[in-house]
């Protein structure tokens, strides 16, 4: 409990009844520190989602066939949607949704050789991997898959989140972003087929490996160690590493990819 | 001149800005978090924590609004520059 000293009389009276089993119903009604740790994870998803869903749709001429990209056009629209749910998940803190989803640019990307690790770059707090652009369709078939597969542990974990409106939302998001996870897969897998395909796949992979990863979040993080005081979280950062390290190994391993 | 303000539509009332500020430049008033003018450096250390970025925000005044006229804003006014 070493980060008990940053909280406030209310910080504390809320974590105990967290502790005591109490889900949290209403973030007005929360105490100051849950609202920012909650707010900061909802955009963090919600951002991403929106990211992405505007990245797909700006990619649909990469997918190789007119069932691609409908299968694309449709992940779009649902990256969309899940970020709009959450999105009404933070009006409930009072913000003015449309102005802070106006007030960012969700195409922006960075160049391709850029280096950010877990250094946050921009006003919108989407993952970092989203600061990249995607080149070709393995690539985004590449990063597709690992990114949903992080996305799925981590809603995994959400699940049993304190906050109760999202843990219930987070359980309804798991089962499309499998799906997306899916997408990815099988695109791997149809392209893996080719000498030439197989060699972009392996290139992408030792791209987007380290960069995927990082949106783990750091070993060790105070911040994370709020997250599961709070009982926002359940597993620590290298926790949820170390599985999806596991998963993308074995299902890559399929079609003779080795990753690390 | 520029001034650094918290943008109401923005802020959750966390008081993660207040809290990280090393010069106590802002306080809460009437549940609004409102920044000093004369005592923020602009260190950006607020930006960092704000779980929104409603503290990412900076407007062109005339003449600096004082921390009780942030405290009755709904929204952030553009400028208090004279019409030219």
């Amino acid at each position: 409990m070493g980060n008990v000293d940053v909280l406030s009389d209310s910080d504390r009276a809320l974590l105990s009844t967290i502790v005591d089993g109490k889900p949290v119903t209403n973030l007005q009604s929360s105490s100051g520190k849950y609202r920012e740790l909650v707010t900061g994870i909802l955009l963090q998803y919600a951002d991403s989602e929106m990211a992405g869903g505007v990245g797909f749709a700006g990619a649909l001429s990469l997918a190789p066939s007119l069932l691609e990209k409908t299968a694309l056009a449709k992940i779009a629209y649902e990256k969309l949607n899940l970020a709009d749910r959450t999105y009404q998940l933070v009006a409930q803190t009072g913000i003015n949704i449309d102005k802070y989803i106006a007030s960012h640019c969700w195409d922006a990307r960075l160049g391709r050789t850029a280096t950010l690790g877990y250094k946050r770059i921009s006003a919108d707090k989407r993952l970092n991997s989203l600061h990249f652009p995607i080149q070709g369709w393995a690539d985004l078939a590449v990063f597709t898959y690992l990114m949903a597969g992080v996305a799925c542990i981590q809603l995994e974990d959400f699940c049993s989140s304190s906050f109760e409106p999202w843990s219930q939302l987070a359980e309804a998001h798991l089962p499309i972003e499998e799906s997306h996870r899916e997408f990815g897969l099988n695109a791997l897998r149809r392209a893996s087929k080719f000498e030439q395909e197989l060699s972009s796949i392996r290139l992408s992979v030792c791209y987007w490996y380290d960069k995927v990863l990082a949106c783990c979040g750091p070993p060790s993080s105070d911040r994370n160690s709020l997250f599961l005081e709070f009982k926002l979280k359940a597993s620590k950062n290298e926790d949820i590493a170390i599985r999806w390290q596991h998963e993308v190994a074995n299902a890559l391993a399929e079609i003779n990819v080795s990753v690390g | 001149m520029q001034q650094h303000v918290v943008d109401p539509e923005m802020c959750i009332q966390c008081s993660a800005c207040e809290m990280a500020c090393p010069l106590k430049a802002i306080d809460c008033i009437a549940g609004r978090f409102c920044v000093d003018f004369v005592k923020c450096k602009n260190c950006a250390k607020c930006i960092e924590d704000c779980p929104t970025g409603a503290c990412d925000c900076f407007i062109e005044v005339a003449t600096p609004f004082t921390q009780m006229e942030q405290a009755e804003w709904t929204s952030v006014p553009t400028s208090n520059l004279p019409q030219s």
